[in-house]
């Protein structure tokens, strides 16, 4: 049994793993760069050892490091969080070597998933649907065409390797084509040195619905329904919820068996997720599997009421799913919101910084997942993520009107922060209806972006406010130059009342 | 005294009446506000007018007469326009010199690449600097033709909030 775990991540997500370890009597080790010596995971953990310099590639992606502090600390395990190390098949390799328990699934279960076109063959004999396109990578370009022919007007070009958007074409016509996967392959070549690329239907107004899975090493897998995740920016996803304002029982109990299945075909372990496209009437498509825990993982334990990070560590520990398919019940809504150091109003543009003061959001169905304090600086080096908020109500509406109170409350000064954008979200016509797809934002930007209501009053308040932070500012000046004798002198009084102690 | 605050397009005047303890008696543009006002410190300030609550935020920005105020999800910038800045602006004015030629940095990040040499002649949307903050790029431009009379920083130099990049002539 796991009694000391190690963990190879920062920021929010360090933290909430290291609360499940609490709750289970494990003892926590985190694992830091430079910039974190001041780091929220580092303050919270049990042991706490540097491993380098302040870019990731120094300090968080290095194996080596990482593998010394697990046996120097005696951690017979190592959680990976998400991001980083977490979907390395070398690594999870590297730990098996070396005796010490990946709290994920397999080494070959992630590389089988994080090859896009092995991961689609594989689903494809496993009788999962998979988006229309090539079981192959494109070697010709004049095959590339007739199956484009097949398939219809636009496509889709992925890099096998991919993510993140990087060596993704879309294609409308013909004519560039040619063009387009020439330039899917040298992306695909130089941001992940393979530059195989297949061909997708383009599938036009998506929804990004994916599924939890649990399994343990004894073959029982099980599904914690869906999250719908459409809410996006740059592929990245802002706003997630469940259920799904789609979602109809049958599709969940037909999309669920999928899900097993494809977990199943890759003999698979520990938590993952399923992730689909599906079109407005409802035809799905495997799209990919995150061989780990997902950021937006709490909305699910909090409708379905299950610790997943529990169930990894029970999972990774040899132990049989706590739960059985027929117990597991949504009950209620939950939306998370993420929150990012970033500037809505000039482009995005991120903003790290110093904390100077927080309030987080209290109350009935609230739970906040981050990782900052009052003058904790954010290091430029990380994910502009800082922290989430998750909302349950037994409605969908009376989640969103939890959402919005506790945006209102939510407050973080030092730094820009996406809480005003998300506030937006949670007004928008098309979110507050649930009819909306992955085009939510670019739809609804001018929208997202109006100020709200601000009249001459309030104008004229915030000039007050500003107004008298500069007197104030003015009068600090001024006091400590005149005072600075009486300072001295206390320094005086204290180093006699010192020495006169002796 | 008297003082000017600009705000976007608009310049308020702004005159101290009367402060006894929490009571603030001020007026902006010949408007007078009777306010109960603390601060919790940290430039957090509770203001309340005829009853109404704004729980409001103040961050310095660029200078010390720049600040930027959150109320409400409302998001202001704004300059305090005192007798320095008013001297300040008026040399400035009589050297020819624009404060809108400064180039800063808003956020703490790396310089990844400039673009340009100082004697450049820019043309407005043109790329000057790039800056790397939390695994973002971010591209700094040219707002206007110009002459690249100061360079400030240089490849691979950390940068914080608000420090100066380009000088523009």
């Amino acid at each position: 049994m796991i009694k000391k775990l190690l963990i190879a991540n920062r920021g929010e997500i360090a933290v909430r793993v290291m609360r499940s370890c609490k709750e289970m009597g494990i003892k926590t080790v985190a694992v830091f760069s430079d910039a974190d010596r001041k780091a929220k995971h580092v303050r919270y953990a049990d042991e706490a050892y540097h491993i380098g310099a302040s870019p990731s590639s120094e300090s968080y992606l290095r194996m080596d490091k990482i593998i010394d502090v697990a046996k120097k600390s005696g951690a017979d395990a190592i959680h990976p969080g998400y991001g980083f190390l977490s979907e390395n098949g070398d690594f999870a390799q590297l730990c098996e070597d070396e005796g010490i328990i990946f709290i994920g699934p397999s080494p070959y279960a992630i590389h089988t998933m994080g090859d896009k076109i092995t991961a689609r063959q594989t689903m494809m004999e496993a009788g999962v649907p998979v988006v229309p396109g090539t079981k192959e990578k494109i070697t010709s370009e004049k095959r590339a065409l007739e199956m484009i022919r097949e398939i219809g007007f636009p496509v889709m070009i992925k890099a096998s390797a991919g993510g993140g958007g990087k060596g993704m074409r879309m294609v409308k016509e013909e004519k560039e084509l040619l063009s387009a996967i020439r330039g899917a392959r040298s992306e695909a070549k130089s941001s992940f040195g393979d530059d195989a690329v297949y061909i997708e239907k383009y599938i036009s107004s998506p929804h990004h619905i994916e599924f939890q899975i649990l399994a343990d090493k004894l073959g029982h897998t099980i599904h914690l329904c869906e999250r719908e995740c459409s809410v996006q920016r740059r592929h990245q996803k802002v706003v997630e919820e469940t259920p799904s304002p789609l979602m109809t029982a049958e599709l969940r109990e037909k999309m669920g068996r999928d899900a097993v299945a494809a977990a199943k075909a890759v003999n698979y372990y520990g938590a993952g997720t399923i992730e689909f496209l599906v079109d407005d009437d409802l035809n799905y498509y495997f799209l990919e599997m995150n061989t780990r825990l997902q950021v937006e993982h709490p909305i699910t334990e909090r409708v379905v009421g299950v610790d997943i990070v529990r169930e990894q560590i029970n999972i990774a520990n040899g132990l049989p799913l706590t739960y059985q398919q027929d117990q597991i019940k949504q009950r209620g809504h939950s939306i998370e919101c993420r929150i990012y150091a970033e500037d809505p109003d000039n482009n995005f543009m991120p903003c790290p910084g110093i904390i100077k003061e927080i309030v987080e959001p209290l109350g009935l169905g609230v739970r906040t997942d981050g990782y900052m304090y009052e003058g904790f600086e954010i290091p430029i080096f990380y994910d502009p993520m800082i922290s989430k908020l998750i909302v349950w109500g037994e409605t969908r509406q009376e989640a969103i009107f939890r959402m919005r109170r506790v945006l209102d409350e939510y407050k973080i000064s030092g730094v820009k922060t996406s809480l005003s954008f998300l506030r937006s979200i949670m007004e928008t016509p098309a979110f507050v209806d649930g009819k909306y797809n992955t085009h939510f934002i670019e739809e609804n930007i001018d929208f997202l972006l109006s100020k709200r209501n601000c009249d001459k009053h309030c104008e004229d308040i915030a000039i007050i406010a500003g107004f008298i932070e500069y007197l104030s500012k003015l009068e600090k000046i001024q006091p400590t130059t005149q005072f600075e004798v009486y300072f001295n002198k206390w320094k005086d009084v204290g180093r006699i009342k010192a020495a006169m102690r002796i | 005294m008297e003082f000017e605050v600009i705000i976007g397009d608009r310049t308020a005047n702004i005159e101290f009446v009367e402060k006894i303890g929490n009571y603030l008696k001020i007026a902006v543009d010949e408007k007078i506000y009777e306010l109960d006002t603390v601060t919790t410190g940290n430039g957090v300030y509770s203001i309340l007018s005829n009853g109404k609550s704004y729980d409001i935020d103040v961050v310095q920005g660029q200078s010390n007469k720049h600040f930027i105020v959150n109320s409400d999800m409302s998001e202001y910038k704004i300059e305090v326009v005192d007798a320095e800045s008013r001297y300040i602006k008026a040399m400035n004015k009589a050297k020819g010199f624009d404060e809108g030629n400064i180039i800063y940095c808003p956020m703490p990040g790396k310089i990844v690449k400039v673009f340009v040499n100082v004697g450049d002649a820019v043309e407005p949307g043109q790329t000057l600097v790039i800056v790397s903050a939390m695994k973002m790029e971010s591209e700094f431009k040219a707002s206007k033709a110009g002459i690249v009379k100061e360079i400030a920083v240089k490849e691979e130099d950390t940068v914080s909030g608000g420090q100066k990049m380009i000088v523009m002539e």
